[in-house]
């Protein structure tokens, strides 16, 4: 209506310019100017899972990376739907506190690996003793990163859940067991020493000492979980149930 | 005589005085105005003549206070977004330069409160309080202002705490398709900032009114409007044309919804969003 001549897709000409210089704003001041911040979370939404669109793949680009949210997590009740493999976040990991980034890093591999193999296994059949337990594992750290809508978990409740994970100490719990389970390990870091649990939330290394008496209040809080026949048991009724 | 003279001297003392008075009163008219005039207006754009010196973005005053931002500044025409009330509007009304470019009320009065892109409120707790005015294209930091991110945001999601991690400072982009919860974690993102010392804004653009009603009520009862600001732009705003940039053959829905604060508390997670396209924080 006012004449401009149209861009790509019918967009304005100049629509990269109108989002980067909205996102420009979005900074982190140096200390002798307040060290202030603003961080922006702009939401798009995609069609048909169309994230190589024109419009999102401008955003990615002026972002410092993308949480990209999954239809196909969500009908399966994998909320929230983050598609782990899609989403990145570029400057986030320097920002991470130490003892989160120590936990989450080996997370990470596994859950990767565990994508892959989880492809394959699908076709049936024969996988050898260590990838199922890599498909096991994987299966409980997706269950760990369920979480219901506006019920954000704390710092300790988080490192707590994620170093058990790390720790195994949820491999032997029956999946469909995984959400009480975890309500326990969450529950017993809520109760955990303040003096710890305040380590946790400032920018601290884990030390060895932190890092085992978590795991033991981890490990006390799944005790109960455990079933009293082996594992392996347990773990093939899982993977029946899983596998159609 | 002399006394005749006296007086005609004061006579003629007062009455050069009052000319002197009314021309003091008088010239400023001849040199300060420059009016335009509408040649047509339509569809919430108006093409306006006879304005030389209008600069981009700046505020036009229409009739009615109606006002208009200076979208297109041609040679010898300017092509304006109308903003409000703009039906009684006609070809040949007179159009004024403001000098002024769009801003919008800034600090913290505004926390806490529900306010539609111009900073007017939308909910009923009266007038919004604001100690400020700011352009909304003001510059941003200069690079060497910034510092790197170190400090991280916790959205209170293990997915992206552990696996994803943002940082105050860092833009994320949030996507998927419709109803895959992309709200729902700017919202959870939110109310985890409650002892943080964290100003959020929420804004919506173009979300339908009872799904932002629900959300504001949501943010409410968890407490988390007192530290929060909501701006609304809607689908049926006269300002989307401020927010879509004028309109320009399918609607884009991008803009600053204003809030911006001087010096951030801390960060300032933004959840703008748009149905179909696109959205963008400020």
């Amino acid at each position: 209506m006012l004449r401009r001549p149209p861009g790509r897709e019918a967009f304005p000409g100049d629509i990269f310019y109108i989002h980067s210089r909205l996102l420009e704003r979005a900074t982190h001041l140096r200390t002798e100017l307040g060290n202030g911040s603003l961080t922006a979370l702009p939401i798009i939404e995609t069609e048909a899972q169309n994230m190589s669109a024109y419009i999102p793949t401008n955003l990615i680009s002026i972002t410092d990376g993308q949480i990209y949210l999954s239809p196909s997590l969500f009908e399966l009740g994998m909320l929230p739907a983050v598609d782990v493999a899609k989403s990145v976040s570029r400057v986030g990991g320097m920002a991470q506190r130490a003892a989160f980034r120590a936990v989450a890093g080996d997370l990470k591999l596994a859950y990767a690996q565990f994508e892959e193999l989880e492809t394959f296994a699908r076709f049936g059949a024969h996988v050898d003793d260590d990838t199922r337990q890599v498909i096991e594992h994987g299966r409980r750290i997706r269950a760990c990163l369920k979480q219901a809508e506006l019920a954000p978990v704390s710092v300790p409740a988080q490192i707590a859940v994620l170093l058990a994970l790390t720790a195994k100490l949820f491999d032997p719990v029956p999946l469909e067991e995984m959400p009480e389970a975890e309500r326990a390990v969450q529950e017993a870091a809520a109760a955990m020493p303040a003096e710890l649990s305040a380590r946790l939330t400032t920018a601290a290394e884990l030390n060895d000492d932190d890092r085992k008496a978590i795991t033991a209040i981890a490990g006390q809080a799944l005790a109960p979980f455990h079933p009293p026949p082996e594992p392996r048991g347990v773990s093939e009724r899982a993977s029946a149930k899983d596998t159609p | 005589m002399s006394g005749a003279s006296e007086s005609l001297e004061g006579v003629v003392d007062r009455a050069l005085a009052g000319i002197s008075q009314v021309r003091g009163g008088f010239t400023p008219q001849l040199t300060l105005r420059e009016v335009g005039t509408i040649v047509s207006v339509a569809t919430g754009i108006a093409k306006v003549s006879g304005l030389p010196s209008v600069g981009f973005e700046e505020i036009l005053r229409f009739p009615g206070d109606v006002f208009g931002i200076a979208f297109n500044v041609d040679e010898h025409e300017v092509g304006v977004v109308l903003l409000g009330e703009y039906w009684h509007l006609q070809a040949g009304a007179e159009v004024e330069g403001t000098g002024r470019v769009m801003d919008v009320a800034v600090g913290d009065g505004l926390v806490g409160r529900v306010i539609d892109p111009l900073g007017r409120p939308l909910d009923d707790k009266g007038p919004v309080a604001s100690s400020a005015r700011l352009p909304i294209e003001r510059p941003a930091a200069p690079i060497m202002d910034r510092a790197p991110v170190t400090v991280p945001l916790q959205t209170g999601l293990k997915a992206i705490d552990a696996l994803i991690p943002i940082g105050r400072g860092q833009r994320e982009l949030i996507l998927g398709d419709r109803q895959t919860g992309k709200t729902a974690i700017a919202m959870d993102a939110i109310l985890n900032q409650r002892a943080e010392n964290v100003v959020c804004v929420y804004c919506s653009i173009g979300q339908r009114a009872s799904s932002v009603a629900k959300a504001v009520a949501s943010l409410r009862v968890r407490g988390a409007m007192d530290y929060t600001v909501v701006v609304v732009a809607e689908g049926n705003d006269q300002h989307r044309g401020v927010l879509h940039g004028g309109g320009s053959g399918r609607p884009h829905r991008v803009r600053r919804p204003d809030a911006a604060r001087p010096r951030l508390p801390r960060a300032l997670p933004l959840a703008p969003e748009a149905p179909g396209a696109r959205s963008l924080p400020r």
